[in-house]
């Protein structure tokens, strides 16, 4: 069986954590799926949005950021918008996520 | 395998990057909302032409 791969883009700060429970919810329903926190630097994740966050891990899924700052305040995996291009390639869908 | 690229707003230099990306080596169309009055059946055309649709932001 073939799973499908989705990748979810987050621009607005105001909608990247509702992006990342969309993402997590595709998760639950057998979808690789990962998030990518752009150009923002976002809040620092309190305890039940770290949790979501592990949850969609622990179902192989990840959120990257291209912000530096989020990578070292929340955990994000670094990316580049070149990395994050060849990824989009791998994809079966690719959201982007929310208006900017 | 062919890209339709559906543009919300006019692409910033972040989104024609990864739409380059992308559609490197494949088959691309693209459709923009951004305009007055944009032809909808003519998107549908393109959309069921399409094997992929990333409506941009």
């Amino acid at each position: 069986m073939e799973y499908k791969k989705v990748c979810f883009m987050y621009r607005n700060k105001d909608y990247t954590m509702d992006g990342i429970r969309s993402a997590l919810g595709l998760a639950v329903e057998n979808m690789y799926a990962y998030g990518v926190v752009l150009d923002n630097e976002i809040p620092a994740l309190d305890e039940n949005q770290q949790e979501s966050i592990e949850m969609l891990r622990d179902m192989e899924g990840e959120v990257y950021s291209t912000v530096q700052a989020n990578v070292d305040k929340s955990g994000f995996e670094a990316i580049t918008i070149e990395e994050l291009g060849e990824k989009l390639r791998e994809m079966t869908n690719i959201v982007p996520y929310g208006i900017k | 395998m062919k890209i339709l690229n559906v543009y919300r707003s006019e692409p910033d230099a972040t989104t024609k990057k990864l739409v380059e990306i992308v559609t490197r080596d494949r088959e691309a169309d693209s459709f923009k909302l951004n305009v007055d009055a944009p032809d909808y059946d003519k998107l549908v055309d393109k959309i069921f032409a399409a094997d992929q649709t990333i409506c941009w932001w």
